[in-house]
């Protein structure tokens, strides 16, 4: 091998001297290799499809000429009686490559019969692997030396980096898939490791792989792109860990943001127990995910675009417990403590799990990591006002996100004044006295009032609770002023929207206006989300004593349910919290109509519905307190008691049953019972605007002799039953 | 060497992959010469249509299209023609312009259904802005071709949810073997895989409801997505900038939280994140604030991701991806979704890795483009 090695280096000196350049000193110096600068960068600038110009290539224009009389000093030489005219080229080409003579180069490698030398390469390259298995030193000699394969293979690669420079991407992909496809019909198991002239084949192979998929990108052709990658990687090639990560990564990239979805057949030959992606999105996270573990064990360096690949392609997945889970496996020092517990809070929140994201917030909220932290404030601060038991902690945290800001953005100022009045209002729902309830109120309607003031009432979220403040404070006229601010400003998108402006106008006892809203937005809505607008026009139609048409609407909405449940429930992960809502809904629904019927003293019907909701939910402190309903009209007064504390037992907080209780021991007591007191106090803890309540407390008042007192309960229930509304405003 | 396909170049080539639309039975032919000329036939009548709907300064540059051996192609590839229809859209129910894109769209023929589809980013930018303003106008002409899209899709899609199945490592995949293999049949079958929803199951529409109006149109944004590496520039471009503008945070100093998060900025990066942060992708008349579900959210998230990180981007393109991305991380902030927020930040610092990377190979090059004697003193260092 040695002599041969030596015969190349002097060819090579000799075609330096025939290119018309300086002649070289002396005879043995040696040839810049391609790792000399100017190819390090003509390499770096090309392979990769960078965008952005690179350095201009110089052409040679009559390089065919130089060319021509190379070969014919060679020939007459006699040196091509050495060796064959394709090595000879391959060697005359890559000169020119490195020199910079693109086209002259191309001329040359052109001129190498590819498929002639093809079978011979297969040959030679089975019998390396044969050879070494085997260790037969004497073995008959190959048609092809391992280095000439090595060269040639070589010469076809540079061949394809000279039509890349071109701009003829397609040949340049096609003449790297010859090579593809010698070394892997060759070679199935892939190239041994480290095995001495194969060293440099293995280098080739490498960069075949690699740049056969950018140049597909070039060729617009992205269905050969994603084919190439997989051979890629589905091939054995013995890539190094380094390189298999590198094109995983850039396949991942083309995955998610190239469009269009990937070819599948493929890879259904795959198909075992393995896991096999359906879509783009599912092999990107495929790959993320292998890369990460990657990490995790030290086989590849840490490189942040990875995680960022997987956190845009979770989020858009819907999945964001998967996100949370990849977060959470890091290893300790990987990322920031801060961005960590930042990133699990948004994950978990966007999951549903706000319990989660409140403890994580409140770690990274600490006084030793960033109490100032304003997203991570607001965060938590909106978690709590959604929460009753968390509304004076929201306030606090809105309270804290107002002194940080620095006054330069007015979206966070009306997002923390908002979150500020909705805590604030929740809190005002379970405060102990009466001044401090008035006080709390008073402090929400003016937050909420900044907040929409400081975006010029343009923000739909804020005109909202605004109006449902209003609403609950009842002061229905601006109530009904923003809620219809709010329907235009979401253009009738929202049936919050809807819903709401319904049940103002249910609770200022125009009925009619009421009902044509609903009806309104019944015609904007899809059928599957029909459910709360056809319960508020039932309630609507019974406030208007028009049972007959409750029961109709009743009717009609059952038969919603009964069908959307049929067609979701075969898919029960997928759509967990929508049929949950819509079983729920169903069995308030079943009691609903058995009410009206109960009204109607139509027992058995009464009795059928209840079953019903039986049947799809086995304990409800709601039907308990329809079936104590049924036995009160019935005059059974004691069943009817037993049946509402067994509601109470389902839910300590049910306030229909504690005041239903209050009434029938009233009934049934001949003498003051402080029970009574007792039960209908609780109900107004819960639900300070029940009407009933208020009622059945002035009754025990008068009936306890403290007639002031009985007035105020009156005077307030009479205020309150004038603007109840047919359904809670929220 | 520039290797981006230059705009006028950007249609697709021969090989183009039927949308996910279309209509199988009328793609197959027996002769495939016969198919090939009804559907040259099919765009040279669509074009001479659109020519005799727009102003006659057009009908010179329509006729050469409609001459050419690909009409629907060079359709797609003409920015003089989409400049034309731009300016004359109304969206009204009388719009002509509207009608020739619910007929063209529904000639079934894949080429011509990419055009109506690089119009879905004006489309759906106009009529959104518009159906938000305090007097909407009869959009009913919009309305026509958001629904001819949704219907297509609807029946496509089949009554299918879109899902994706997030992998388990710990059970084998076709790229990767577990470290440990599962213990037993019983576990692997307790383990049901966690699934994410894109895309719940659509329901046919035959008018665009209020409450619905969210779904359509996001449902046009995700066929404009899945066709996305073959419309043109100019398409995108005008989806990046309605994008800032529903966003509505252009000029909102939280729109550059995450370029300022503990970084000095060097003089390079502060000259372009001036020209980010000034709103120079910000056209006047590009829309303004409006709500941003998630079913609109969502598909122009994918959408910005392939504009900022997708192959064969123009840096046109690019830049104003990155300025609408920016916008998007404002308003999910403000409006605190967590998901909106997760994709964007990370886009931003994707971008952000991208475009420092790019800085550093450029003052690579430019050492790189040093004169040629300099090379030689190299060259003759290496051969001693």
């Amino acid at each position: 091998m040695g002599s041969r090695a030596r015969q190349g280096r002097r060819l090579q000196t000799m075609m330096k001297c025939m290119c018309l350049r300086e002649p070289l000193k002396g005879e043995d110096e040696t040839v810049p290799s391609s790792d000399s600068l100017a190819i390090r960068e003509f390499y770096s600038s090309t392979a990769s499809g960078r965008s952005g110009p690179d350095g201009e290539i110089e052409m040679m224009g009559s390089g065919s000429g130089n060319m021509d009389e190379a070969e014919l000093s060679l020939r007459e030489s006699g040196i091509m009686d050495i060796m064959d005219n394709e090595e000879a080229r391959a060697l005359l080409g890559k000169d020119e490559y490195q020199e910079g003579n693109i086209e002259a180069a191309l001329h040359v490698y052109e001129r190498i019969n590819i498929s002639a030398v093809t079978s011979k390469m297969k040959i030679s390259l089975a019998k390396s692997r044969e050879h070494r298995k085997k260790h037969y030193h004497y073995y008959a000699t190959p048609p092809m030396s391992i280095y000439t394969a090595g060269l040639l293979l070589e010469a076809i690669f540079l061949k394809a980096k000279c039509l890349q420079v071109l701009g003829r991407f397609k040949e340049a992909a096609q003449t790297c898939k010859v090579i593809l496809d010698i070394v892997e019909s060759s070679l199935p198991e892939g190239l041994p490791q480290n095995f001495g002239d194969e060293g440099k084949l293995q280098e080739t192979l490498s960069k075949v792989v690699e740049l056969l998929p950018e140049l597909w990108k070039l060729a617009d052709s992205p269905r050969d792109v994603i084919l190439s990658y997989r051979r890629a990687l589905l091939h054995r090639r013995n890539l190094d860990a380094k390189t298999i990560a590198k094109i995983q990564k850039e396949f991942v990239v083309f995955l998610l943001y190239s469009g269009g979805e990937a070819i599948l057949s493929n890879l259904r030959s795959h198909m075992d127990s393995s896991f096999v992606p359906r879509n783009n999105l599912e092999e990107a996270i495929l790959l993320l995910m292998i890369l990460l573990r990657k990490i995790s064990l030290n086989k590849i360096e840490w490189d942040p675009s990875i995680l960022d690949h997987l956190s845009f392609a979770l989020s858009v997945s819907g999945d964001l417990t998967a996100l949370a889970h990849q977060w959470e496996e890091l290893l300790p020092g990987t990322i920031n403590r801060r961005e960590r517990y930042h990133a699990l809070s948004l994950c978990y929140y966007g999951a549903g799990n706000d319990l989660v994201a409140l403890n994580l917030l409140r770690k990274l909220l600490s006084s030793r990591e960033d109490p100032k932290h304003v997203p991570s404030l607001l965060m938590a601060s909106k978690i709590c006002s959604m929460n009753p038991d968390l509304a004076k902690d929201g306030a606090s945290l809105a309270c804290k996100v107002l002194e940080n800001l620095d006054g330069r953005c007015d979206q966070l100022e009306s997002l923390s004044s908002c979150l500020l009045g909705v805590s604030l209002s929740a809190h005002s729902k379970i405060a102990i006295s009466n001044s401090e309830r008035v006080e709390k109120q008073s402090e929400a309607l003016h937050s909420l009032e900044t907040a929409s003031k400081v975006t010029r009432m343009r923000n739909p979220p804020v005109i909202y609770y605004l109006s449902l403040e209003c609403a609950e404070q009842r002061k229905l006229d601006v109530a009904l002023h923003y809620a219809k601010c709010f329907l235009n400003l979401e253009a009738g998108s929202n049936i919050k929207g809807w819903l709401l402006l319904a049940r103002i106008l249910s609770a200022q006892k125009q009925f009619l206006d009421a009902e044509s809203i609903v009806d309104e937005a019944l015609n904007q809505t899809g059928i599957w989300d029909q459910g709360e607008l056809l319960r508020t026009k039932a309630k609507l139609q019974i406030a208007q004593g028009q049972l007959k048409s409750a029961i109709e609407t009743y009717t009609q909405l059952l038969a919603i349910l009964l069908v959307q449940r049929k067609t979701f429930g075969s898919k029960k992960k997928l759509y967990k919290d929508y049929i949950d809502h819509a079983r729920n809904m169903e069995v308030e629904i079943w009691h609903d109509l058995a009410y009206v019927y109960i009204s109607l003293s139509r027992w058995h019907d009464a009795e059928v519905c209840l079953s019903k909701s039986k049947a799809i939910k086995l304990y409800s402190a709601s039907r308990c307190h329809a079936i104590g309903t049924m036995y009160e009209a019935k005059g059974l007064y004691k069943e009817a008691i037993k049946a509402f504390r067994d509601a109470l037992s389902i839910d300590p907080g049910h306030v229909p049953s504690l005041i239903s209780t209050a009434v029938v021991l009233r009934r049934c007591s001949n003498q003051s019972n402080p029970a009574i007191r007792s039960f209908l106090m609780d109900a107004l803890r819960h639900d300070r605007f029940n009407a009933s309540a208020w009622y059945n407390l002035g009754i025990f008042n008068k009936d306890e002799g403290t007639i002031l007192e009985a007035a105020d309960c009156f005077e307030t229930a009479n205020f309150l039953e004038e603007s109840a509304p047919v359904e809670p405003f929220r | 060497m520039e290797f981006h396909r230059s705009d006028s170049s950007s249609s697709p080539s021969s090989s183009t992959p039927t949308p996910n639309n279309a209509d199988p039975n009328k793609t197959s032919s027996s002769d495939p010469m016969h198919s090939w000329w009804e559907s040259v036939s099919k765009a040279r009548s669509r074009i001479h249509a659109l020519a005799a709907i727009l102003p006659s300064s057009s009908s010179d540059s329509l006729s050469s299209l409609a001459d050419s051996d690909r009409p629907a192609l060079s359709l797609l590839s003409s920015p003089a023609a989409y400049a034309a229809v731009s300016s004359s859209l109304s969206g009204s129910h009388s719009d002509p312009l509207c009608h020739w894109l619910y007929d063209t769209f529904l000639s079934s023929d894949p080429h011509l259904r990419l055009v109506v589809l690089s119009f879905v980013p004006l489309l759906s930018g106009l009529y959104l802005s518009r159906i938000h303003s305090p007097e909407p106008p009869s959009l009913a002409g919009f309305e026509a071709v958001l629904l001819a899209l949704y219907a297509a899709e609807t029946k496509s899609r089949n009554g299918k949810p879109l899902v994706v199945t997030i992998p388990d490592l710990s059970h084998p995949s076709i790229y990767h073997a577990p470290l440990r293999k599962p213990q037993s049949q019983t576990l692997t079958l307790a383990s049901t895989p966690s699934v994410g929803l894109i895309s719940p199951p659509l329901e046919p529409q035959l008018g665009v409801k209020s409450t619905k109006r969210a779904s359509i149109v996001g449902v046009a944004l995700h066929s404009f997505f899945s066709q996305i590496s073959h419309m043109p520039a100019w398409s995108k471009l005008e989806f990046c900038q309605f994008a800032a503008a529903w966003a509505g945070s252009a000029h909102c100093p939280c729109r550059n939280e995450l370029d300022r998060d503990g970084k000095i900025e060097d003089f390079a990066t502060a000259i372009e994140n001036v020209r980010i942060r000034d709103g120079d992708y910000l056209e006047e008349g590009k829309g303004e604030r409006i709500p941003l579900p998630w079913e609109i959210l969502q598909p122009s998230l994918r959408i910005l991701g392939h504009c900022l990180l997708g192959p064969l981007n123009s840096q046109d393109v690019k830049d104003a991806a990155s300025f609408a991305v920016r916008c998007l991380y404002a308003r999910a902030s403000h409006d605190l979704v967590p998901q909106a927020i997760l994709a964007t930040r990370s886009l931003i610092q994707l971008d952000v890795r991208t475009r420092e990377a790019a800085r550093a190979n450029a003052a690579t090059n430019s050492n790189a483009n040093t004169p040629t004697k300099a090379k030689k003193p190299e060259i003759l260092l290496v051969s001693k």
